[in-house]
């Protein structure tokens, strides 16, 4: 071995060193995951962090409300008290797939001061996800979902800001004659 | 502070806030009491009690760290000490200093954490006791009579005494103080003892949610009913399969005996009997247990059918109970009115007093909150259009001092009746009648044939008004109307009498508690909804003969009068597309109505069908649908049906926009299709001209295109247009130059030109307006209501 070689060796071997010497950059602590509930609309997956979501449950009739926009599908019972349903595809403007769709279900989200349903056809389950592997809103979207959305994730779930969705004013309905 | 010791003071300073409310009104009412100036007796009853609120009131401020209220206490501690102990009297003008103490005590209350300055307000209480020159510093405050008044006779008289009381030992004038406290102390544990045994200080909120959870048992007695119902019907069954059986087995049985006769005398033999022994046997058999299922369910639907009056009767009486529970007497309201008035008069400078009697008849809490509103109103009416400037009213021959009166009387176990009246001028009917005209409320031969009374009533409606000047407190003609609606919402009714220069009187009739509502459910376009039962007048069946056309209307006749009807489905938005209702006859030859009469506002409204009359409970949308036009809330069925009910005052609202906006609609169709307006696009990329003649169809227009410039110029020579839209950057001839072009012809040059472009400077844009264009559209911020919009301005 030449001395050159040994050189390079040593060269090598201490760059190696200095790597593995560096900190992980993800430490275990570190690591942030959002539990979320991944629901099915129209063929498209959302997901919803499971901080917001009250109940869900399956319904059997929706009421349908004269004089609403048309994200509103209408009101259900739940145990004796009313909550409107509204349909997000609807909501954020994305147009309807031609896939068919049974949105039999509910899930209920709420935050203090507001509360209502979101219709979906069918609950994939509730899973963690890496909130870093979130990444931002495809520029796909319509303008007007994006300020609804945190982000997507690598298996094209969107998920969803309940937040903003609970606390934006131009979701509720407040209309005089 | 950690979290809990944080949300302890949070739970303290609400207790607080809740027992200094109760501490000010207190003082407030007390303050206007002294002003009346009582014998002197009930003023040194009345100075101890304020003393004593100021006192606690402190003692609490300083508990939750409020320095603010605690240091304005302090104040008028000293003043109050000072009225007491020496027996100084304060003047008239002297109150508002009080008033405004106690009035800035509450608005620290409201907002604790906002920084206010006090000082000078501190300076000001404690001047009212002190004499020397300072008062002069202050009288520049107040008009010069009240401080001649204060400086000429009391101040003076008041002066030796006081000097007396300053030269006396501190340290007594401390004794005496402590002990006055100590007093008060043991009088209010006295008085909390007492009280203690029979009565219970709850919160409302968790008597109104005990409330609600007794109202949602409403449902509970609706289940009931329907369960026994369904097991009646189902017993009705079993009775007719019995008149069944007997009928047939007495037959069969007949059959069976005459062929085991034949059978026996033909051939002599017994031939296999035991088949339809066996088969006689099963039937029998059969029947013994269908009856013993007969009998359960008979049982069944007997007991449901007492278990739901047994539900139905302890539902209700728990109702009423909570519903007397939450009564509460009209003094909680009106507490505020004697302040209000006194503030109102004053900058009026009228002279006014207020009487109440009746402020301890007790009405259902609900009803209370929604009547104080109007019932304020009405007393702020008074003042601004009832009672008179006092020069005025002496001219009249009038006391100087004006009277309103405020009467509540119980006039029978579910009614009362509130009397608001006043001294003052009155009301001109003739004003009335001509503000109705001038309002466009009814013809003027119609409004000039009222008599007195139903004129009279016109005040409630909105838009009449007698005052000429609109002020802040009243002259809209909207309050009368307000309080009418919600009158007749709590089920009770409004009217006014009047005698010119006597006085007006008003007179509200509410029940004492609010009823369960009722509401008929109704079938409309296949969906249920439920209408409010009270604002029905008739529910009827409606010939289609009957449906007679005016201007263009379906009318039809009721009690004499011609009345509007129109289907429930157009005005919900939910219609299938039929103009007239006469024009669906054929399926059936009666409709059913409801006639809905609200605010003497009476329409009729078709349904498909009239399913049934019960009571419901009204519950909110959720908290997303705040307010939806025509639909007050829903209620949930026996059987657990979601069905919504019908706001009234909003269907005859919009029943009357849709009866006046159908015609011009009609005419607006009319004209369109006589020409519809023909609009030529100019743009060589195909994308772009078939994008833009999608929209432009879309919006109701005739659409031609061109490929360029010149294309575009030869067809506008050929042909007639209403408007260009034209593309920049084209061959052979560009945007600019075709719009040059069309401006130098003389034909062409008044057709609006709309310039669609990618280019999105300035320049570009001061360029196309330059060749004349009138309008610009960047392709970057282009959306297709947009480009709808500008192109309807023109055309």
């Amino acid at each position: 071995m030449s001395e050159s070689e040994i050189k390079d060796r040593k060269r090598i071997l201490k760059e190696r060193a200095k790597i593995l010497a560096q900190e992980p950059a993800v430490r275990k602590e570190g690591l942030q995951y959002v539990n979320i509930v991944e629901f099915i609309v129209d063929n498209d997956k959302y997901g919803i962090p499971t901080d917001f979501v009250r109940e869900v449950f399956l319904i059997k009739d929706i009421t349908k409300i004269p004089g609403v926009p048309d994200y509103v599908m209408g009101i259900v019972n739940v145990r004796g008290q009313i909550f409107s349903v509204i349909d997000i595809k609807m909501f954020f403007h994305i147009p309807r797939g031609k896939g068919i769709s049974n949105l039999n279900r509910v899930i209920i989200i709420r935050n203090e001061h507001m509360e209502y349903g979101i219709i979906a056809d069918s609950i994939a389950g509730v899973k963690s996800v890496l909130s870093d592997k979130i990444v931002s809103t495809p520029l796909t979207m319509p303008e007007h979902a994006r300020k609804y959305i945190k982000g997507v994730t690598e298996d094209q779930l969107v998920i969803l800001d309940a937040e903003h969705m609970l606390t934006d004013k131009s979701i509720i309905v407040c209309e005089e004659v | 502070m950690n979290e809990r010791e944080i949300e302890f003071q949070k739970r303290l300073l609400a207790t607080f806030k809740i027992e200094a409310e109760e501490h000010i009104k207190e003082m407030s009412a007390d303050l206007l009491k002294m002003e009346e100036n009582p014998p002197h007796h009930e003023q040194i009853k009345i100075i101890e009690k304020i003393f004593r609120e100021a006192h606690s009131l402190k003692g609490a401020a300083r508990a939750v760290n409020l320095p603010g209220i605690e240091k304005i206490c302090q104040s008028l501690e000293t003043v109050f000490s000072s009225m007491k102990h020496e027996g100084r009297k304060l003047s008239v003008g002297k109150y508002d200093v009080l008033h405004n103490a106690v009035d800035c005590m509450s608005k620290i209350l409201v907002s604790p954490e906002e920084n206010r300055e006090i000082s000078e307000l501190l300076q000001r209480i404690e001047g009212l006791i002190s004499d020397d020159g300072s008062d002069t510093v202050r009288s520049e405050e107040y008009p010069q009579k009240y401080v001649d008044e204060s400086m000429g006779t009391n101040a003076e008289k008041e002066l030796p005494e006081e000097r007396v009381a300053d030269s006396m030992e501190e340290d007594d004038l401390i004794e005496k103080k402590r002990e006055a406290n100590a007093a008060g102390q043991k009088n209010d544990s006295v008085e909390r003892e007492t009280s203690h045994a029979k009565m219970l200080r709850v919160a409302a909120a968790k008597l109104d949610a005990i409330f609600f959870k007794v109202e949602e048992m409403l449902s509970l007695k609706q289940i009931s009913l329907l369960r026994a119902n369904e097991l009646s019907r189902i017993s009705n069954i079993m009775s007719d399969w019995d008149s069944k059986w007997s009928d047939v087995y007495s037959s069969a049985r007949k059959t069976f005996l005459l062929q085991e006769k034949s059978e026996t005398r033909k051939e002599g033999m017994e031939r296999n009997p035991a088949y339809s022994d066996s088969l006689m046997e099963f039937l029998e058999w059969n029947h013994n247990r269908i009856k013993a299922l007969e009998e359960g369910i008979n049982g069944l639907a007997g007991n449901s059918k007492r278990d739901h009056r047994m539900i139905a009767g302890m539902v209700d009486e728990l109702l009423e109970d909570v519903k007397k529970i939450l009564m509460m007497p009209f003094s909680s309201v009106l507490e505020g009115f004697p302040k209000v008035v006194r503030d109102i008069s004053r900058n009026q400078s009228k002279n006014v007093n207020l009487l109440i009697k009746g402020g301890e008849v007790e009405i259902d809490k609900r009803i209370l909150e929604e009547i104080k509103d109007p019932l304020m109103h009405i007393v702020r009416n008074c003042i601004d259009h009832g009672i008179e400037k006092t020069e005025e009213r002496l001219r009249r021959n009038k006391k100087p001092q004006g009277t309103i009166s405020l009467s509540i009387h119980q006039t029978n176990s579910n009614q009362v009746e509130i009397r608001i009246s006043d001294d003052g001028a009155g009301i001109n009917i003739e004003k009335v009648k001509k503000s109705a005209i001038k309002s466009g409320f009814a013809k003027e031969d119609h409004i000039n044939s009222m008599d007195d009374k139903e004129a009279l009533s016109l005040v409630f409606q909105s838009d009449i008004s007698t005052s000429p000047i609109v002020t802040d407190i009243s002259g809209r003609g909207l309050g009368l109307a307000i309080v009418r609606e919600k009158t007749e919402k709590l089920g009770g009714q409004a009217h006014v009498e009047t005698k010119i220069n006597v006085g007006t009187t008003f007179r509200i009739v509410l029940p004492l508690t609010l009823a369960t509502f009722r509401g008929i459910i109704a079938r409309v376009a296949g969906q249920k909804f439920a209408i409010p039962t009270i604002s029905v007048e008739q529910a009827m069946r409606v010939n289609t003969n009957d449906i007679k056309q005016i201007e263009g209307k379906d009318t039809i006749f009721f009690d004499g009068n011609s009345v509007p009807l129109i289907k429930l489905q157009d005005v919900l938005r939910i219609s299938n597309g039929k103009k007239h209702i006469s024009g669906d006859r054929g399926n059936s030859e009666y409709l059913a109505t409801l006639i809905i009469n609200v605010s003497h506002k009476r329409i009729a409204f078709c349904v498909d069908e009239i399913v049934d009359e019960q009571e419901v409970l009204v519950k909110s949308l959720g908290k997303q649908l705040v307010r939806v036009r025509n639909i007050a809330g829903a209620t949930i069925l026996g059987s657990g049906e979601v069905v919504p009910v019908v706001n009234v005052y909003d269907l005859i609202q919009s029943a009357i926009n849709i009866s006046s906006s159908s015609v011009a609609k009609d005419i607006q169709q009319e004209t369109s299709e006589k020409r519809r307006k023909t609009i030529l696009i100019v743009e060589d990329s195909i994308t772009s001209r078939m994008l833009l003649k999608n929209i432009l169809e879309s919006g109701g227009y005739t659409v031609k295109t061109a490929v360029d410039g010149i294309d575009g110029l030869s067809k506008l020579k050929t042909e007639e247009y209403d408007l260009v839209v034209s593309d920049v950057d084209m061959p052979r001839m560009n945007g600019f130059a075709l719009t040059a072009k069309i401006r130098g012809d003389k034909k062409l040059s008044e057709i609006p030109v709309i310039l669609v472009t990618s280019l999105g400077s300035r320049e570009d844009r001061e360029r196309g307006i330059d060749a004349g264009a009138n309008a610009y559209i960047v392709k970057s911020s282009f959306d297709q209501s947009n480009l709808l919009e500008t192109v309807k301005r023109f055309i």
